[in-house]
């Protein structure tokens, strides 16, 4: 192994020029609700088949760290997630903005998607191939309780009403229902209609429910917040507007080492699990992060706090979605297979390079597998930086008056959903879906319900099909699985494990 | 501010009759859209966005790809069909284009275009696990003919092209297989590596990596020549079993546009197509370069449409 070749190729000027670069066109892309880590990866591959391969590598897994990174900005400031995988941020990330303290939450978002990324990175290299086995061994059953466990997750983000939550998360159930069916090819609830023949697409929906009702729930509610805007004279007698911050509770830009240490089981518990998550083909950082944000709240002191603005909450939806993509690369390094949607696209750049990702490529290419962890590593630090350097900036966009924020918002959802597929029908989507999500604002009827099942509904029901299409087709198949039943027994526990928990305490104080 | 938008406002002024004029007198005078039917990140974009420069070079206007995916390539080719005559128009067509009205996602046929040529194609294969039990296609096909119904073989979804393609192997070979069908190619190779099905039907190039890396074995490809990438492997023809299915990339513009600026696109596109990095993203994605004339490319595609107008319904149990 040629360690001058490697570290002259990590840390040559035009790779770490090409690398900032996709960072910060990452960083754009992944703030902006409705442009994903995958389309910005896709449109930028054939512009580097012109580079040397560590350039272009550098740019495209810039773009794609710094994209689920960003992601979390939008969903901090705005409450609508940049990226799907940004969902569970917005659970506490906009409740900490909300409450005066947006350079605390961006912190917090840059420092834990960073060593979140490097754990990932740490996992790739000292276990990708017990990794990607262990994902290989996930079939139809095993994702059919994947997807049942991701479900009971709907009682945990509830919030205050239980039935409340279910019945919206059955609404998004039908939602999914619509479009052909994917494993007959029948059309359903299409009424003859090309446009729904493909169901409705998550990410205009996703948009609609977190930025449109967002932005009409702000117009809706009394004008009074914690800034305070009056027409002023400056010096030439010209009307400018400027605000009066009542008191700047933004003071707390970082968390303190003793913070950063307490939150140090929710950080490696998230990690572990968005690692797995990631290396399992099909499933990415949404999942992850949503899986994580549960898990944690589970084990969590804080349990309470969770959903109402918990720092540690935020912490492990950032470190969650990040470290799924070392998982992903697992996968997609030694087996070529893709862990998610972005690493099926960086395969393609790879054989344009001729590197066939695949268990050969650690044996031929040694020497391109570590330049390929050498960038991810620096990918992160230099995150840690410009997201340092830009999160000052992007924190001065919540002082601006709350109509101009609000606008921004419903500018950006409308672009953005007519951004991902040139279809018109889509911004209409995500119009009805704003004004079906303020509506529920209104009711009290929590959101996260409905996001679970879309992303989930129908991986249940393709799966569980083609489970009992296989041989021996019954449903005992989901219990002789190891995997499979650990699974169940998951999904029992987090559904009566709280409840028991406390009968069981109640009976010891008698 | 206020001065920069006046500016800005009478160039466009100025500008906009000038550039309309234009249009009248020379094709191209303007840019130049290629419809692609596929999200970005597939096979389907990458073919547009590398065909797109090299065309670009040769027409001297921009040539940019714009993607409206959805019902399999329906929304998009409907979008083609009706879209103005005029050659700013492209379509990205593949074999999707003689499926789409068949299975009731669209309303555009072959004939609603002037197809500019193929480009490429590549062909549908048998593949197994390479320790899998059949080490043959004659293997294969004995031990389904023993035991119908049990081979399970993944596909990209119902209706989808490999599936279509597993059912006219079927057909052919007079077999019955168990057809579990997946989210697109990728999932079913999981599943395939994985060890949850027995086979797959699936694009001979997609699965490359898999089978050069030993993972993977193709039991016969389904064409009328041997595949270039694995020439060891033997077509389904060689086996006794006649089919032959492709999967072939082409570009059209709408019905009805004037032999003049077919012409100059079709020129174009030929220059693009004999470019290297077009050949080179051929090769290294293991598609068959493929070119064929508009007229012998129009009746190509029409005798497809006829062959699944007739198989999508009766596979998908249609009754209508």
């Amino acid at each position: 192994m040629d360690w001058s070749y490697i570290i002259a190729s990590v840390l040559s000027p035009s790779v770490l020029l090409y690398t900032l670069g996709g960072i910060i066109l990452g960083m754009f892309i992944g703030a902006m609700p409705g442009l994903s880590a995958t389309m910005g990866v896709a449109i930028l591959l054939p512009l580097t088949f012109w580079l040397e391969p560590s350039c272009g590598l550098g740019m495209l897994l810039g773009i794609y760290n710094s994209a689920i990174y960003a992601g979390g900005i939008s969903a901090i400031l705005l409450g609508v997630p940049g990226t799907p995988a940004s969902i569970a941020s917005t659970f506490d990330g906009v409740k900490i903005s909300k409450r005066g303290e947006p350079t605390l939450a961006l912190w917090i978002n840059t420092f834990y998607s960073v060593i979140g990324g490097l754990f990932g990175v740490l996992c790739l290299m000292v276990a990708s191939f017990p990794i990607a086995r262990f994902a290989l061994r996930f079939g139809p059953p095993e994702y059919t309780m994947v997807a049942v466990f991701g479900l009971s997750m709907m009682v945990a983000v509830s919030g205050k009403s239980i039935s409340k939550g279910v019945f919206v998360g059955f609404i998004g159930m039908a939602v999914a229902m619509v479009g052909i069916d994917p494993m007959n090819g029948i059309k359903r609830f299409t009424f003859d209609q090309f446009l729904l023949i493909d169901g409705f697409q998550f990410v205009p929906i996703m948009i609609g429910l977190f930025g449109i009702g967002e932005a009409l729930k702000q117009f809706a509610e009394s004008p009074v917040s914690h800034t305070k805007f009056v027409k002023k004279l400056d010096k030439k007698d010209k009307v400018v507007i400027s605000d009066f911050v009542k008191e700047s509770k933004d003071a707390r830009k970082h968390q303190s080492w003793r913070e950063i240490w307490k939150a140090k089981w929710a950080f490696l518990v998230a990690s572990v699990i968005s690692v797995i998550v990631g290396a399992i083909p099909g499933t990415g950082g949404d999942i992850a992060s949503l899986v994580s944000w549960t898990q944690c709240r589970n084990f969590s002191k804080e349990k309470d706090l969770y959903g109402e603005g918990s720092e540690e909450a935020l912490a492990v939806t950032c470190a969650a979605n990040n470290a799924c993509i070392g998982g992903a690369m697992t996968t997609m390094l030694t087996l070529g297979i893709p862990g998610d949607s972005v690493t099926a696209i960086l395969i393609g750049a790879l054989m344009m390079y001729n590197y066939t990702p695949g268990p050969l490529l650690f044996s031929e290419h040694p020497d391109m597998v570590i330049v390929l962890f050498g960038i991810l590593i620096v990918c992160n630090i230099m995150i840690l930086f410009t997201g340092n350097l830009g999160s000052k900036l992007f924190a001065q966009f919540t002082k601006l008056p709350r109509s101009w924020i609000s606008v921004t918002i419903i500018i950006f959802s409308l672009v953005g959903s007519y951004a991902i597929q040139n279809s018109v029908f889509d911004v209409i989507v995500c119009l009805v879906a704003g004004l079906f999500g303020f509506l529920l604002a209104r009711g009290d009827f929590p959101t996260g319900p409905i996001v679970l099942a879309l992303i989930l509904g129908e991986m249940v029901e393709s799966n569980f099909i083609r489970t009992m299409m296989l041989p021996p087709g019954t449903y005992s198949t989901f219990f002789v699985r190891p995997i499979s039943l650990v699974l169940i027994i998951l999904t029992v526990l987090s559904l009566f494990g709280p409840s028991v928990i406390k009968r069981i305490k109640k009976a010891r104080n008698k | 501010m206020k001065k920069a938008l006046a500016v800005l406002l009478l160039v466009a002024l100025v500008a906009i009759p000038v550039f309309a004029q234009g249009g009248a007198e020379k094709f191209p005078s303007r840019q130049i859209t290629i419809v692609c039917q596929a999200s970005p990140g597939g096979s389907s974009d990458l073919n547009c966005r590398t065909i797109a420069p090299g065309m670009e070079q040769a027409l001297g206007v921009p040539v940019v790809v714009e993607n409206r995916a959805g019902a399999g390539g329906g929304i998009a080719m409907s979008y083609c069909a009706s879209a103005p005559a005029d050659g700013y128009t492209i379509a990205h067509l593949p074999l999707d284009i003689a499926q789409v009205e068949p299975a009731g996602n669209s309303d555009a046929v072959p004939s609603d275009f002037r197809f500019l040529a193929r480009v490429s194609h590549h062909p549908a294969a048998i593949i197994v696990k390479a320790d899998s039990p059949f080490q043959t296609f004659e293997d294969y096909i004995a031990y389904a003919k023993e035991h119908p119904g049990e081979i399970t073989v993944g596909n990209s979804g119902m209706g989808a092209v490999w599936h279509l393609a597993a059912c006219q192997l079927e057909q052919a070979a007079g077999i019955s297989l168990n057809h579990i069908p997946f989210e697109g190619a990728g999932p079913s190779i999981t599943a395939l590596m994985g060890g949850h099905i027995d086979s797959i039907c699936a694009s001979a190039a997609e699965v490359r990596s898999h089978v050069q890396s030993g993972n993977l074995r193709i039991l016969a490809v389904m064409s009328d020549e041997r595949f270039p990438v694995f020439p060891e492997v033997p077509t389904a023809k060689e086996c006794g079993i006649d089919v032959s299915v492709l999967c072939w990339l082409a570009f059209g513009v709408p019905a009805g546009t004037p032999d003049d600026v077919f012409n100059t696109l079709h020129d174009a596109l030929k220059t693009s197509y004999e470019s290297e990095a077009y050949q080179a993203m051929l090769a290294s994605n293991g598609y068959t370069p493929g070119w064929m004339e508009p007229e012998e490319m129009q009746a190509y595609a029409e005798a497809e449409y006829e062959l699944y107008s007739e198989l999508i319904p009766r596979v998908l149990g249609y009754t209508e």
